[in-house]
């Protein structure tokens, strides 16, 4: 590939995705189209149920589009099975989920260091890499506890550190700040920011404003369209008001 | 640049390792979950282990019987009822004889076994009779009873492993004898009291325990020439007999044996016993058990993994359930669909071989607990303890497959939906239709005909026909059983449905029971299901106890020697030379095997 230009990490043509059929038919997507530059701090606002977490979703390889098409450093998902697809997700993404984002039977190290081990990086290497993550989101010492021994907010930042472990260059996170203070929440905001200016493709959806602020662009979802996007963030608060 | 998605080489085995560690992380997280299923599984493994072993430990080996019958002489002779020079002995069980030729030779003249024993041996005679006990205080109330008798050198050396002291001393004066325990209880006596019989009174100083007899079975030993032995009672039964030991270092080779035949003499050689020339017919082997208790036992058995298959099933299903977003959350940090079936099947592999291996080393521990300690109590039921290894090992194997299978099930299905429903919903699908509870409601129908039908059939015709058809009954019943299982195990979600679908009226706390069970069928029917499954292999295993033969073993030697399946009534009486098996039998056959 030739290097003129900023380089794609992530592409969505057209993308649609519809959950159920007939007359319970949901449109959580209707004809996205949106890219994320290597180095591209993005951040996705818009009211709830809008379809930030569907867009989220397709653009992780976790849910296939109805119609349209993703591309992730430019190799199409459609063309992957789900075990390919599975190898993506670990060597390609890092994702925060909403909720629910740690093995329970996996010590916060070993949470950290699973997209390495299941790539086959040895053990040992692969747990050095999980603690200088777990050192960038704050929280070395946590190394060897499991999910139920530590808050909701620490939780949050091992799985933050799980997805920016490696030379992953697609950080997907969906309102990683949920359950952190602001003081934790400015911590995450510098890691996703530092990773960006490292050269990954990072895409944040987020409810607050101040995060948002850390974005180089602001994408804003209404009923599964993207309705603005603002390149420089002067008042987010008028977006996240009610449809007139 | 396009990105690589090809797999890593050796990816399989080390996400393997990683699903086993956390396969191990899962079972110590849920113990009590994992303790059910290895339970579950380890139970019928032990079970099935621990009988087969027992049944095995009945069978006496070459190397028993040659310790129990010779002690450490090199063998023994003794006359072989034959009507020619053609009968040939068995290599092993020398009573057992066969022929081609069953007519009378007038010519054929048996010889003395004394007579025939080749030069260079010391030999011990042991000879059986019966005498006579006065029992009761008086002459008037008192009655005579009949009483077996050994007149043998017990305690010589060469009788070791044969004949052992267990109280008080070996007999000296002429008119000291020992006796087995059982006689002691038989006629109310101690050691140092006198037993009057119509040979003579005798003062018992010892008991004797003969490894050929239960301990209580009443038993006089007398040495040879303490009493008659031409009494009345030895002419003409085989109990009269003399058996020659041979004591000396020069084996008593099958060629002999075949020559000594031709004169009517059986011979029980230690070393051809040991070392058999041709195989031994009398010994060992599924023809000795009958055939109705093998069938019985076989689908025993295959109940028994039933119940496993569908408990350890039960129990896997409802961890895999509670597993799902814990999976789909290694599916969405890039686990591949072999990597997750991994961890579920990794932890039924640990479960699995945990459990087989407890069962197996619980049922033959078991087993052998009970073949120590009802040898160490003076009975000859099991000669010795035998583990069955074939069985074991089955069982051992059954067990880790279902739950392999239990495991993979599961699995299979968690990895098949889609990562982001499994996250939203961390729960599998729903996916049963109307099948289970129509499949169910056939096997019902189907397994009432077969319990109707073997009930029929089994009680229907005289004694005759009724034994015959022993085996299909046993077969009928027992398959009638499985289904049965089968069937309600099937029909439980039905059955829980319909009886927690209109809760509306109850009171809260029966409506919030209802509706758990309700919505947590998966939890509910193996509960169920258990009581179920249990309640019919104890019924099952009814079935081959009721028999008329009441699940003992008929030696088919027996069979010749008396009444098969007519039990000896010689247990409390004493002699058994009515219908009991002649003597030098293997144990556990006739009225031999009751130690209390
Ligand atoms: N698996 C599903 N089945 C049916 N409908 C779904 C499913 N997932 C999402 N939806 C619907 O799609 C729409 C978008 O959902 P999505 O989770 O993307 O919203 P969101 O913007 O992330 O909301 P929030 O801010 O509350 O997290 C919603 O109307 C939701 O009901
Ligand atoms: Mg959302």
């Amino acid at each position: 590939m030739s290097v003129q230009g900023p380089q794609q990490v992530l592409e969505l043509a057209k993308v649609s995705r519809t959950f159920g059929q007939g007359t319970t038919a949901v449109a959580a997507l209707r004809d996205v189209d949106l890219t994320v530059n290597a180095g591209e701090f993005v951040a996705v606002m818009g009211p709830s149920g809008s379809g930030k977490s569907s867009l989220l979703a397709l653009a992780g390889g976790l849910d296939r589009p109805t119609s349209g098409s993703v591309f992730v450093e430019s190799t199409p998902l459609a063309g992957l099975g789900l075990n390919a697809l599975a190898r993506l997700r670990r060597r390609a993404v890092g994702y925060v989920f909403q909720d629910f984002n740690l093995v329970p039977t996996l010590s916060a190290a070993e949470n950290v260091a699973l997209p390495l081990e299941l790539d086959g990086v040895p053990a040992r290497k692969a747990h050095r890499q999980a603690v200088d993550a777990l050192r960038q989101v704050g929280i070395p010492e946590q190394a060897q506890r499991f999910m139920d021994e530590m808050s909701g907010g620490q939780q949050q930042r091992v799985a933050i550190a799980r997805a920016i472990v490696g030379s992953r260059r697609l950080i997907l996170a969906d309102e990683p700040t949920g359950a952190l203070d602001s003081t934790t929440g400015h911590g995450v905001m510098e890691v996703l920011r530092s990773r960006a200016d490292a050269g990954a493709a990072v895409m944040l959806v987020t409810h607050e404003a101040r995060h948002a602020a850390w974005a180089d662009r602001v994408v804003f979802i209404r009923d599964g369209r993207i309705v603005d996007e603002a390149t420089a963030m002067h008042n987010p608060a008028v977006l996240l008001a009610p449809a007139g | 640049m396009a990105l690589d998605v090809a797999p890593v080489p050796h990816g399989r085995w080390h996400s393997f390792r990683l699903a086993l560690r956390m396969a191990r992380r899962d079972i110590s997280r849920h113990r009590g979950r994992s303790l059910l299923i290895i339970l579950l599984i380890l139970l019928p493994v032990a079970g099935m282990t621990g009988a087969a072993a027992l049944a095995q430990s009945m069978q006496e080996t070459p190397a028993e019987r040659v310790q129990y019958q010779l002690g450490s002489t090199q063998a023994r002779f003794r006359s072989m009822p034959a009507s020619n020079a053609e009968t040939v002995q068995d290599p092993v069980l020398e009573t057992a004889t066969m022929t081609r030729n069953f007519t009378n030779d007038p010519d054929f003249k048996p010889r003395d076994p004394r007579d025939a024993i080749p030069a260079g041996y010391e030999v011990l005679t042991e000879s059986q009779l019966t005498l006579t006990i006065r029992t009761g205080a008086s002459d008037v109330s008192g009655s005579d009873v009949p009483v077996m008798a050994k007149a043998v050198d017990a305690l010589n050396p060469a009788f070791t492993g044969k004949y052992t002291l267990l109280e008080g001393r070996p007999a000296a004066a002429r008119d000291e004898i020992l006796v087995s325990p059982g006689a002691l209880e038989r006629f109310g006596i101690r050691l140092g009291d006198r037993l009057t019989t119509a040979d003579g009174t005798f003062a018992v100083v010892g008991t004797l325990r003969d490894a050929t007899y239960s301990d209580g079975n009443p038993i006089l030993f007398l040495k040879p020439g303490q009493a008659a032995m031409d009494s009345p009672a030895a002419q003409g039964s085989p109990l009269g007999e003399t058996m020659y030991y041979l004591v000396g270092s020069e084996p008593v080779r099958w060629d002999q044996i075949r020559d000594l035949n031709r004169s009517g003499i059986a011979v029980l050689s230690r070393a051809v016993a040991l070392d058999p020339p041709v195989a031994s017919g009398a010994a060992e082997g599924p023809g000795t058990m009958p055939a109705a208790g093998y069938v019985a036992g076989v689908l025993i058995a295959a109940l028994a993994l039933l119940e496993v298959g569908l408990l350890a099933g039960a129990a896997f299903a409802v961890g895999a359930k509670r597993q799902v977003r814990e999976l789909a959350l290694l599916a969405a940090s890039g686990a591949e669909a072999p990597t997750v079936r991994a961890v579920v099947t990794a932890a039924g592999l640990w479960l699995g071989t945990i459990a087989v291996m407890a069962g197996a080393v619980l049922g033959a521990g078991g087993a052998a607990a009970v073949v120590g300690v009802t040898r160490h109590l003076g009975s000859v039921r099991f000669p010795g303890f035998h583990l069955d290894i074939l069985p074991t090992v089955a069982a051992m194997a059954m067990g880790l497959l279902a739950c392999f299978l239990a495991a993979v099930v599961p699995a299979r299905q968690v990895a098949r939906q889609a990562v982001l429903g499994a996250l939203k919903s961390g729960r599998a699908p729903a996916v049963r239709g109307p099948w289970p509870a129509r499949v169910g409601g056939g096997l019902l129908v189907l397994a009432i005909t077969f319990l109707a039908a073997g009930h029929t059939l089994g009680l229907s015709g005289d004694l005759d026909a009724r034994a015959a058809r022993i085996p299909l009954v046993a077969a009928l019943l027992t398959g009638g059983a499985v289904l049965a299982v089968a069937a309600l195990v099937l029909l439980t979600g039905t059955f829980v449905k319909v009886l927690t679908a209109r809760t509306a009226w109850m009171p809260l706390p029966l409506r919030m029971a209802a509706r758990d069970s309700a919505r947590n069928r998966s939890r509910t029917v193996p509960a169920v299901a258990a009581v179920l499954a249990a309640a019919t292999l104890a019924s099952a295993a009814m079935v081959p106890l009721r028999q008329p033969d009441g699940g003992g073993k008929t030696h088919a030697h027996v069979g010749r020697a008396g009444k098969p399946g007519l039990p000896a009534a010689g247990n409390r009486t004493g002699p058994r030379h009515r219908n009991g098996p002649r003597p030098g039998h293997r144990p556990g056959c006739g009225g031999r095997g009751a130690a209390a």
